[in-house]
């Protein structure tokens, strides 16, 4: 949390400047994700969606990104926010090869945080990944 | 599906809210644009729309059963509790980064979060 303004560089650490948006981002679709999840899985248990299930997986790897992006762990961060894109991207595409697998019975076209890639979040899901490794990059500690 | 009391009472504060929290959005754009710490007016404001967003709980959870039938209780209430986390958070957040521009930033996103966030309230509360 001490924050000690680092002009010795003239890279910004992941965890300052624009980068406190990007921490601001993925702790509020952290927080999104997580209280989806935990209400689809409580209100439909002891039935199992998957949908649901991957709904939590979004949960804990946005919950991950936030906390690496803040504390500026470079590789957790490289790590979580390539899962999080190829999670979207392969969610995305399943959802929309294998539409039943994505339709929960009783709560009308309740999906996943990533099916459709993001469309219910306004495609945030989609873009964030992307924006959150050139972010990475460009402040890579070379 | 909207009686007497939704048009007088839960329409007008979800207006003001959604003023407010538009206003403070504009507010956080320009600080963060022209690279402005957090100020006063906009503490005063955040302040206000906190106060809109608890009012929202309080109101939403009182008004429940007017809600559409089809409406997921435990979701909205859901909704109501997280929106009245986000702002003290951001809030503290965004006035511990006063000295430099990104804690507006910060408030930004959460301001604009919240837009979304109402928004989807408003599609439960009427069954979307």
């Amino acid at each position: 949390m001490t924050d000690t303004p680092n002009s010795s560089s003239s890279k910004t650490r992941i965890n300052s400047g624009p980068g406190r948006m990007l921490v601001a981002v993925y702790g509020l679709l952290g927080l999104a994700a997580t209280g989806r999840s935990i209400l689809q899985i409580a209100q439909t248990w002891p039935d199992q969606h998957l949908p649901y299930w991957l709904s939590a997986v979004a949960a804990v790897v946005y919950l991950v990104a936030t906390v690496a992006l803040a504390r500026a762990s470079a590789r957790v961060a490289l790590g979580t926010i390539t899962f999080e894109l190829f999670g979207v991207l392969a969610v995305g595409i399943w959802s929309y090869v294998d539409k039943a697998a994505f339709v929960a019975q009783g709560s009308a076209g309740d999906t996943t945080v990533w099916s459709k890639f993001g469309q219910g979040y306004g495609y945030v899901p989609l873009i964030l990944p992307i924006l959150g490794l050139w972010w990475l990059r460009r402040n890579e500690s070379r | 599906m909207t009686g007497p009391y939704d048009v007088r009472v839960l329409l007008p504060l979800t207006i003001v809210l959604i003023a407010l929290l538009a206003v403070l959005a504009i507010d956080a754009a320009y600080l963060t644009a022209r690279g402005k710490p957090v100020d006063n007016p906009m503490f005063f404001l955040a302040c206000a729309a906190e106060l809109a967003v608890i009012a929202q709980l309080v109101v939403g959870i009182a008004r429940i059963g007017d809600a559409d039938a089809h409406m997921s209780k435990g979701l909205f209430v859901a909704y109501l509790a997280g929106l009245v986390c986000v702002l003290p958070v951001a809030g503290f957040w965004g006035i511990a980064e006063r000295e430099s521009r990104w804690g507006t930033g910060v408030l930004l996103v959460a301001t604009l979060g919240l837009l979304v966030m109402v928004a989807r309230l408003l599609q439960l509360w009427n069954g979307v």
